[in-house]
């Protein structure tokens, strides 16, 4: 397809595909979806892009973008104007490049259902509008030393999970004023120096300097984060290198105003879907569909964007757990927009595990094989939904896997994680407990290595089997109650 | 960023497509190979790693001939390509 070389530019600014080789693809193509809202019709366009160049397969992502695969190089233009005409650019991707330059802001991480949550402290999403206005396309960002990753949470559960990217802010009281804390140089790969919860930057940032605030923190990131290696192009980096008082200094020079002081480690809450249905505002209610591990055929997007427009507004929303939102629906619609998407083979759940379970795309990233982490997660929640049924409820159990060390399946910061190892023929996992986000957050440890799946499921069924045993509130406590040693002994039962 | 294409001497181009991630060096050595003639012989200079499979891919596809890929400094390639 013809394009003129100023078009070219602006798209090159805009737009990329990323490099993949698993099943078959080479590229994948990430939509960002701005503040994780786009109404049903956008989503049935994105879903006739994704039947027409990808296969007919969506991944909602846990930046809240929707990724296709099997893009080729040469529709690409003829999507990216598709696009265009929506109003959509992509992730930039430039990671492909060995050298520590073209990173960009990523899709900025938000509450999904910020403006309808009855108990949020402040809507954050015209202040994530204004960073996306300023960041989307601008030259000035695109040639990071690295990706640069935004989370702002307003509602209480800081659900975007403020603590594992460059730059965490989340809404907070202070003194009767709504304002935000900031953390800094999060992130759960492996690039040096190594994962990292990110840092409170301990200052009270005013509504009206966040914006300021964020855009400096980038300015800070592009200039000073190194040049010298990849390895060492993250903010966490620098974050670490400086130390947090002044990277604070640099940020209050930057904005020229001196922030006030304020003791916290992060959000006290942090990483909670808004599972299930849930009354809205205006009295309205939002019911959220988990897809358990973000994959979605175009078929069914198309459908439950129909849903979304016959018992709601068609007002949708991508959310930080691969799952889709969709709001604004009545009370008495909730019955028959359940009942619809039942018939759509989606049941809503009554635990969280399937709102909450992530599992990362090895299949197509092409660093693992067979069972996939998605798959894998799937499997070990529903084995686990049969073993315990409504006896999970409350125990508030993470199951997440990754394939590689880069962590996008987020075992880290997960209470129950698995991460592949490629052998020969064969994946097996290793299993992690104990990591968590929020008040006392840390990263999870190993317990056993090297496992089949099957093996995974036989030990994490023990290990819950004795919390719901022990009679814990959740799964964290009873995390917190035993030893490695005594709970490596507990799921192994068997052996005994 | 550059991307024009430029005559080197009688016969020999240099696309410089530094800057552009997936799927730009591609697209733009398609559109610069449909501009010379054949026989002539175009180099494409990129710092995007996947390119340098991607390229060679499309113009061997295309039926040209991949002369040779250079890597001429780190991260950085250049790919030689003869059309036919
Ligand atoms: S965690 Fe590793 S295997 Fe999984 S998608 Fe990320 S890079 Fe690929």
């Amino acid at each position: 397809m013809e394009i003129s070389p100023e078009k070219l530019a602006e798209f090159n600014s805009k737009y990329s595909l990323g490099r993949e080789e698993g099943r078959g693809s080479k590229h994948f193509l990430r939509i960002k979806v701005t503040e994780g809202a786009l109404t049903s019709q956008e989503a049935l366009k994105i879903a006739e892009i994704a039947e027409k160049y990808g296969k007919g397969h969506l991944e909602v992502t846990n930046t809240q973008s929707i990724q296709l695969h099997w893009i080729e190089s040469k529709n690409s233009i003829e999507i990216f104007k598709k696009l265009d005409e929506l109003g959509f650019t992509t992730d930039k991707c430039g990671q492909a490049h060995p050298q520590p330059k073209y990173g960009d802001v990523r899709n900025i991480c938000t509450c999904p259902v910020t403006g309808y949550d009855e108990d949020e402290l402040i809507n954050v999403r015209p202040f994530v509008k204004e960073m996306n206005n300023f960041f989307i396309g601008n030259e000035d960002f695109l040639d990071l030393p690295g990706k640069f990753k935004i989370s702002v949470s307003g509602c209480r559960n800081d659900c975007a999970r403020a603590q594992m990217w460059d730059l965490g802010l989340f809404a907070l009281k202070n003194e009767g004023k709504i304002g935000f804390g900031a953390v800094v140089g999060g992130s759960l790969g492996p690039s040096l120096p190594g994962p990292q919860v990110a840092k409170p930057l301990n200052v009270f940032i005013p509504q009206d300097l966040v914006f300021e605030a964020t855009k400096s923190m980038a300015k800070i990131h592009k200039k000073n984060s190194s040049r010298e290696s990849k390895a060492k192009a993250r903010f966490k980096w620098l974050v670490d290198k400086w130390g947090v008082e002044r990277v604070r200094e640099r940020l209050e020079d930057k904005i020229g105003k001196k922030l006030e002081r304020l003791n916290y480690q992060g959000p006290k809450i942090s990483d909670k879907e808004h599972s299930g249905v849930r009354k809205q505002k205006d009295g309205n209610y939002y019911l959220n569909l988990p897809l358990f591990g973000g994959k979605l055929s175009a078929e069914e997007f198309r459908s439950i964007s129909h849903l979304a427009q016959k018992h709601g507004s068609g007002e949708l929303r991508t959310t930080p757990y691969q799952n889709l939102i969709i709001l604004d629906t009545p009370q008495e619609k909730i019955k028959t927009l359940r009942d619809d998407l039942k018939s759509l083979g989606f049941k809503i759940p009554t635990t969280n595990l399937r709102w909450e379970g992530i599992g990362c795309s090895a299949e197509f990233c092409g660093k693992a094989i067979k069972p996939y982490p998605k798959e894998a997660m799937r499997k070990v929640i529903r084995h686990l939904e049969e073993e315990f049924g409504e006896a999970l409820k409350g125990l508030e159990i993470k199951v997440r896997a990754t394939g590689c060390p880069n962590d996008c399946g987020l075992r880290n910061i997960s209470n129950i994680g698995f991460l592949g190892k490629r052998m020969e023929d064969e994946e097996l996992y290793d299993l992690y407990l104990g990591g968590r986000l929020g008040e006392g957050a840390k990263f999870s440890y190993p317990i056993y290595k090297g496992l089949e799946l099957q093996e995974i499921k036989h030990r994490i069924t023990y290990l819950v089997e004795e919390a719901i045993k022990e009679g814990f509130g959740t799964f964290d406590e009873f995390l917190d109650s035993h030893s490695e040693e005594e709970l490596k002994k507990i799921g192994i039962k068997d052996d005994e | 960023m550059m991307n024009e294409l430029k005559q080197k001497e009688e016969g020999l181009y240099h696309l410089e497509a530094i800057g552009y991630s997936c799927p730009y060096p591609e697209l733009l050595a398609r559109q610069a190979l449909e501009e010379i003639n054949e026989g002539e012989v175009l180099h494409i200079e990129t710092d995007n790693k996947p390119s340098v499979e991607e390229v060679p891919e499309m113009a061997t596809e295309k039926g040209h001939q991949v002369i040779e890929v250079e890597q001429i400094e780190k991260g950085r390639w250049l790919i030689k390509i003869k059309k036919k």
